[in-house]
């Protein structure tokens, strides 16, 4: 129950950073929104021009709230991730889930403050930004294919073979499915062909696509078991340790390839980041140089 | 190897990345956005500070260093950057919004012109910019700027600097050169009065300038009347033209100051209280050669040149010939001035009571001043004796009356056949002469045929008994002083001398009445001379 309500205030917390981010765009959108959609010839002659323009007084709040909170995204997740000393601070996952929020929320807003005007210099931030965004998706994605601890952590092989036990257990013991029933699940989750057949890209291709209609065969297969003769409710529980099996089984045999992906994605998501924020202090150098310094 | 690996694979995407910043960071620039085409040349990280400057965003002294004619403007205050004040260029001409970003945003169907300091009105403001804004002086092409506010920096000074010195404003409208909608005459050296003020421009204005085609409007002499009319009095008088004539017209002098003498007519009595168009102008229909209403008189020695001769010529026959001023002056026609004196002179004096009447007496008209033919008395009075005198008066009526009165007679009854003596003296004329025809154009008193003897006037009283011969002598016993203041003398005059006691005796005892009773009568003769006839015997 604890577990539950846990997981229940998890997902609020997350979706409520969530809400926070979409809420903060439709807002924006709204209220500014006649501004952004005028060509570039017409925008100074919008009634809120000098608050809007990115030097304005609302626009320019938008970049520096923005940028604070990419740095402090990056900052608090690289120092908990990189940092010995503070490897103790905290979970993991709760830290990449604050960096994933302010380096949504962040990019956000500097997207108002760009007010979608992506010339010059900063422009290469931005588009540099953007990247880093996109793999930041991506990678999220790549992470929790990455099978994971309750603190976020990897799990060994060792530990992925308890999980696949336990989630055996389940199936098998406590509702009752038989090895042949468990086999087809597992089967579900497997490749065609031998994943050491696949190349990279076909391997990822599997993968992913494949993974879409998996859940429909699932479905299907459930519909003759016992477990559906006995109830709603059971066949849900069951469809959903079955669903956790073939998910960890899909990913245990792609492990191999997602931590490849994953490491490649370091290698763009980390320089481009560099360049957003190389980029970024020239671009706040030369405005405060050339006096456009906000409120001060 | 799996870190050399990843060491390689970073490394690469580091430099991949690194080029691709690097060759965009070539490529762009740190300006937030692409200069406007006006401003491409500036374009690029060398020309920042040619517009920003460090600290202090961007600053005016910047945009003029290059933008000099806008200085200037806005620190002389003239044009449309004159009325901004301490705005900043950039406040309106914002950049870094692309090449295709116009930094003047300007509609000129929506301009208002009125911002710069010139309103556009009237014509101005139907005429396309272009046709004005072409005329800049600067060289620069598609600029608004270079234009002058004076009239003269787009039109031609058709006037060739003679009002140099006044706005065109100051007569002409904004809608039409012609007429000039503000000009006032009134407000020249000359203001126009009078019939000045109907004359055509061109009339007075007719001299050109040097070139042959601009009308000269200033400069030109109007000091006296003579610098544009003619003198007709052939500078005869000294004084000058508005001494007697106003802008009104010629033929309206100056009743004022207009001396009349020095027209060789002196305006005396009468004539001097008359106003001028009731001798002169339009009303008396005098007009000149051209047919317009003159002031000038042909004639005007006689009377009769300007006064109908109500005497229709009568007098013309006279002494004076005619002249009305034998008789009339100019303090008026009324009274005459011919006297008795005068009078005198014609064929009929006034005396006596003529001198006293008034002239309209004799003259009830005044075509009734000369009589053909004999002048007496029967000329104007009726001869109320019926002609009985007529033919018998040598002199007329004369004769017996003067002209002191009518009553006043020269007339003496002792010329008469009977003398008044007595009381006849002290009777009224008619109680001898009665009025005959009475009631009749011919009524007169009886003077010639009236009776001359007593029975003719009296009764006779005696029936007849002193009678002889049809006449009877009243004066044998009467006199005219009295019928009783008797002359009788009862002894020569009687058969019966009265002597004795008789004489004593009243006449009536025996001179008694007689007759009927309405026609008594006292019996004088015959009677008895007999003693018994008139007393009784008596014997002794």
């Amino acid at each position: 129950m604890e577990m539950h309500v846990d997981n229940f205030l998890r997902r609020l917390y997350i979706v409520m950073l969530f809400v926070v981010c979409l809420f903060t765009t439709a807002v924006l959108l709204y209220r500014n929104g006649s501004y952004y959609v005028l060509p570039e010839t017409e925008r100074p002659y919008h009634q809120k021009y000098e608050q809007l323009k990115p030097s304005g007084i609302e626009s320019h709040a938008f970049g520096i709230f923005g940028s604070v909170l990419i740095i402090s995204g990056v900052a608090l997740y690289s120092t908990r991730k990189r940092i010995r000393r503070f490897s103790d601070v905290g979970r993991i996952k709760n830290f990449l889930e604050v960096h994933i929020f302010l380096c949504l929320f962040g990019p956000t807003l500097i997207l108002f403050h760009t007010t979608f005007k992506f010339g010059g210099l900063v422009g290469v931030s931005f588009w540099s930004m953007s990247a880093v965004v996109l793999s930041g998706i991506v990678g999220r994605f790549l992470y929790v294919q990455i099978p994971k601890g309750i603190t976020g952590n990897e799990l060994t092989a060792a530990e992925l073979d308890v999980e696949n036990q336990r989630l055996y257990d389940m199936l098998h013991v406590e509702h009752g499915l038989d090895d042949e029933t468990i086999q087809r699940i597992d089967a579900l989750a497997l490749p065609l062909k031998p994943v050491a057949d696949l190349g990279f890209m076909e391997a990822m291709s599997v993968f992913v696509f494949q993974n879409r209609g998996r859940r429909r065969q699932l479905r299907a297969l459930f519909r003759n078991t016992h477990a559906a003769a006995e109830g709603q409710k059971v066949m849900r529980d069951v469809y959903k340790i079955a669903n956790q099996r073939m998910t960890l089984m899909s990913r245990i045999a792609f492990l191999e390839q997602l931590k490849r992906v994953f490491h490649y994605w370091h290698v763009i998501h980390l320089p481009f980041t560099a360049i957003l924020f190389i980029i970024l202090v020239i671009h706040v150098a030369v405005a405060i140089t050339f006096g456009y310094t906000w409120i001060w | 190897m799996n870190f050399v690996r990843s060491l390689n694979m970073r490394l690469l995407t580091s430099l991949f990345a690194a080029l691709f910043a690097g060759v965009s960071t070539g490529r762009a620039q740190i300006s937030p956005g692409e200069l406007s085409a006006t401003h491409a040349a500036l374009d690029g990280v060398a020309h920042c500070t040619q517009c920003h400057s460090i600290g202090k965003e961007i600053a005016n002294e910047k945009c003029f260093s290059c933008h000099t004619e806008i200085k200037q403007r806005i620190d002389a205050r003239t044009g449309y950057h004159g009325t901004i004040g301490s705005k900043l260029c950039a406040e309106c001409h914002k950049e870094h919004h692309g090449k295709a970003f116009k930094l003047i945003r300007f509609d000129p169907k929506t301009f208002d012109h009125a911002s710069i300091g010139y309103p556009l009105v009237g014509k101005h403001q139907r005429i396309e910019c272009a046709l004005c804004h072409s005329r800049s002086k600067l060289a620069r092409k598609n600029t608004y700027l270079g234009l002058q506010q004076d009239c003269k920096s787009c039109h031609e000074d058709v006037h060739r600097g003679q009002f140099a010195g006044s706005l065109c404003t100051r007569c002409h409208g904004m809608d039409q050169w012609k007429p000039p909608q503000f000009f006032s005459h009134e407000r020249t050296k000359y203001p126009l009065t009078g019939k000045h003020a109907a004359v055509e421009c061109s009339k007075c204005h007719a001299q050109k300038m040097a070139d042959g085609k601009a009308v000269k409007y200033s400069g030109i002499n109007f000091s006296a009347c003579s610098s544009c009319h003619q003198d007709p009095h052939k500078g005869k008088f000294k004084q000058a033209c508005v001494s007697c004539h106003s802008t009104d017209g010629w033929d309206k002098t100056q009743q004022q100051g207009f001396n009349h003498s020095t027209t060789g007519y002196a305006l005396l009595g009468k004539h001097a209280g008359l106003k001028c168009e009731q001798c002169h102008g339009e009303k008396k229909g005098i007009r000149n050669a051209n047919g317009l209403p003159s002031y000038r008189i042909a004639k005007y020695d006689r009377c009769a040149d300007c006064h109908q001769d109500v005497h229709k010529g009568q007098l013309t026959k006279g002494k004076s010939g005619g002249k009305c001023e034998a008789c009339h002056t100019v303090a008026g026609f009324r009274p005459a001035q011919f006297s008795l004196q005068d009078h005198a002179a014609t064929r009929f004096p006034l005396a006596g009571a003529h001198a006293a009447l008034p002239c309209i007496k004799c003259h009830p008209a005044c075509d009734k001043y000369h009589w053909e033919g004999v002048l007496n008395c029967q000329t104007c009075h009726r001869d109320i004796h019926a002609g009985q005198f007529a033919s018998k008066m040598t002199h007329g009526c004369e004769t017996c009356h003067t002209a002191q009165a009518w009553d006043r007679l020269l007339f003496s009854h002792d010329k008469t056949k009977f003398p008044l003596r007595g009381k006849h003296i002290q009777l009224e004329c008619g109680k001898c002469h009665p009025i005959v025809a009475a009631g009749t154009p011919d009524e007169h008193r009886n003077f010639l045929n009236a009776a001359t003897s007593c029975e003719g006037c009296h009764k006779e009283p005696h029936h007849g008994q002193f009678t002889l011969a049809g006449k009877t002598a009243c004066d044998r016993c009467h006199a005219a002083e009295g019928w009783h203041l008797l002359s009788f003398n009862h002894d020569t005059q009687t058969g019966f001398a009265l002597t004795g006691k008789h004489t004593g005796v009243a006449c009536a005892k025996c001179h008694k009445e007689e007759g009927e009773p309405w026609n008594r009568f006292v019996r004088y003769k015959p009677l008895a001379k007999e003693c018994k006839d008139c007393h009784k015997e008596t014997r002794l």
